[in-house]
């Protein structure tokens, strides 16, 4: 059974202002954490930080929330690209209240995929419980 | 604790003002205090954490974002006189927002 289901979508353009200065980028540092900011760095941050920012926000959606509205923290939402994202190999980690957050509802199957394209990146979650 | 003058408050406002006027390409005149972030200029997550970053260096905060998540929880942002009054709130008190009623 669905018990949550999230998906976004972002311009890659609008994150090209925080990768000139990837390293030192207060904003990269708010919202990933530095595995994640290593694993990007090893690949192609220009393709990791948006398809990562729309797996961070379509999470929050599949748990029925915004990060505002749930206390989750962004950092909570780990995705860790095990080859380049052209491959599609990469593996989830949830902890903090986002984990606290999938217990309640049985700690479901988290089903995801992305996709992009010159111009955009899109994210989507299916949590399914058997 | 950071004290808020007058002149902080205003300079608050400008900026929050100019930062959606330019990314929403509105007339900063059309934006007020009652003008609904996300309804009436279709602000999104990303401008926000942009505004967040650019108050961090311009005053040099120390503010978690996981903070600020949890202060929204008791006190929803959704119109831009409630995203001031929180950005004043966050200059002046910085992680210690989240002690605040």
């Amino acid at each position: 059974m669905v018990v949550g289901c999230g998906i976004d979508t972002e311009e890659r353009l609008r994150f090209s202002k925080h990768l000139s200065d990837f390293e030192q980028s207060e904003f990269i540092s708010m919202i990933f954490t530095e595995l994640e900011k290593d694993c990007f760095k090893t690949f192609d941050v220009e393709l990791c930080v948006p398809i990562a920012f729309c797996f961070k926000e379509a999470m929050f959606k599949a748990l029925g929330n915004s990060w505002t509205t749930s206390g989750i923290d962004w950092k909570d939402l780990e995705i860790i690209f095990k080859k380049n994202p052209t491959e599609k190999e990469f593996e989830i980690k949830i902890s903090g209240k986002a984990a606290e957050m999938l217990a309640d509802i049985g700690n479901p199957q988290v089903i995801s995929n992305y996709e992009f394209n010159d111009e955009t990146a899109i994210f989507e979650i299916i949590l399914n419980n058997e | 604790m950071a004290v808020i003058t007058e002149d902080i408050k205003k300079e608050v406002r400008d900026i929050v003002l100019d930062f959606f006027a330019e990314e929403c390409e509105v007339e900063k005149s059309e934006i007020n205090d009652t003008t609904h972030i996300f309804n009436d200029l279709e602000g999104d997550s990303l401008m926000f954490l942009e505004l967040i970053e650019i108050f961090k260096k311009k005053y040099n905060l120390n503010i978690d974002l996981k903070t600020i998540g949890k202060y929204s929880l008791k006190h929803p942002v959704r119109t831009i006189g409630e995203l001031i009054n929180m950005q004043i709130l966050i200059v002046e008190h910085e992680n210690n927002i989240i002690n605040l009623d």
